[in-house]
């Protein structure tokens, strides 16, 4: 095997997978439980029109439809992310579009940022963003980089990420509020620095007053 | 059988509690719907009154073991269940040491669930009743009666 393929085994990223498919079981249980209850409530009107105590509405079945529908169809986003994300450490290297990367990430991370009560805000550009990197890496150092504005910063602001393009390089920014100090933020600043230069990037902070900044630089292909 | 617990659905999928509250309206509870835990503290500080709380474990902000602990801080009398995503013998144990009267699996079973808010609710009673009882021995005993 590469270094590259027994990455997947290091400590952190056995816990960032955990982590990330416990998630992942937490939003299915959740659209799970939704499409139960409206089981249940179909159920229920049946048995009221068969009864005779109320009519059923076609109105209302239509709409209920719908929604078991929408809720089906939100399931197989979420698994469909999910199997991106198993397959994310299939090889050691591979060219993707930064952007699908990125908003794969923005979702993965969204329900811990919600827990926090961070709301996630993200900017894409229109073309592609090529980059040759190993996925499941990218995947961990973009979530970090997020996991890092929401455990690291005070306040109630957004966690605003922007993808561009710079040259040569494919440049995530992340901006929410003033950095705290801390031993745990440091140790996740060095896991970040570390993660970044073995993708063969940088990530550099802005600790300045107001919207400091994080930057995750690395090459475009 | 006629039914009448009220009671406060807390959680923050909107679509869940409000297909919930209808099925179990329908069945004769006079359900209320939180989106939030600090929703819900406000309306049991504000002085409404529930039978039961059904509770999500996992909410953003105040989570449910959170809002459990501050609920019964502000009325120690209140039934709360609360429903998890994947509950766990050390969860259902840690919310029980907390004070929770259950905990259930999502998808809950509406019977099973309706079962147990009625038999809260009972329980309920009798703790208002035994703690009016107490107030009033302690008041006669204060008058040496």
């Amino acid at each position: 095997m590469t270094e590259q393929q027994t990455r997947v085994f290091e400590p952190e990223d056995l816990v960032f997978f955990g982590a990330v498919t416990a998630s992942i079981s937490h939003e299915l249980k959740n659209v799970s439980t939704i499409i139960n209850e409206s089981a249940g409530l179909l159920h229920d009107l049946s048995l009221g029109a068969e009864a005779g105590r109320r009519a059923l509405d076609p109105s209302r079945i239509k709409k209920m439809s719908e929604d078991i529908a929408r809720n089906i169809e939100r399931s197989v986003g979420i698994l469909n992310r999910m199997n991106r994300f198993a397959h994310s450490v299939d090889e050691p290297r591979r060219n993707v579009d930064l952007r699908d990367l990125l908003l794969d990430t923005v979702e993965l991370a969204r329900r811990f940022c919600s827990v926090h009560g961070v709301e996630l805000r993200t900017t894409a550009p229109p073309e592609a963003v090529p980059v040759a990197t190993y996925v499941f890496g990218m995947h961990r150092a973009l979530f970090m980089a997020i996991q890092a504005t929401v455990l690291d910063v005070q306040g109630v602001l957004p966690t605003e990420i922007s993808l561009s393009r710079e040259g040569d390089n494919a440049l995530v920014r992340l901006r929410r509020g003033d950095w705290v100090p801390g031993e745990q933020a440091t140790a996740r600043r060095s896991s970040l620095e570390r993660l970044a230069a073995a993708l063969g990037g940088q990530v550099s902070w802005d600790d300045a007053a107001g919207r400091p900044e994080l930057e995750l630089r690395v090459p475009a292909a | 059988m006629e039914r009448d617990e009220k009671v406060l659905l807390v959680d923050d999928e909107e679509e869940f509690t409000q297909l919930l509250s209808e099925r179990m309206e329908a069945r004769g509870l006079k359900v209320e719907t939180a989106a939030s835990g600090i929703e819900a503290l406000k309306r049991v500080e504000s002085g409404a009154n529930y039978d039961v709380i059904v509770l999500d474990l996992a909410m953003p902000g105040m989570d449910g073991m959170e809002t459990l602990e501050r609920l019964l801080k502000a009325n120690q009398d209140l039934q709360v269940i609360l429903l998890t995503g994947h509950a766990t013998l050390q969860k259902g144990m840690q919310a029980v040491r907390m004070g929770a009267r259950d905990v259930m699996e999502k998808p809950a079973d509406l019977s099973e669930l309706l079962k147990k808010i009625s038999e809260a609710k009972l329980d309920r009673v009798l703790l208002v009743e035994k703690r009016m009882e107490e107030s009033i021995q302690e008041i006669l005993g204060s008058k040496g009666w």
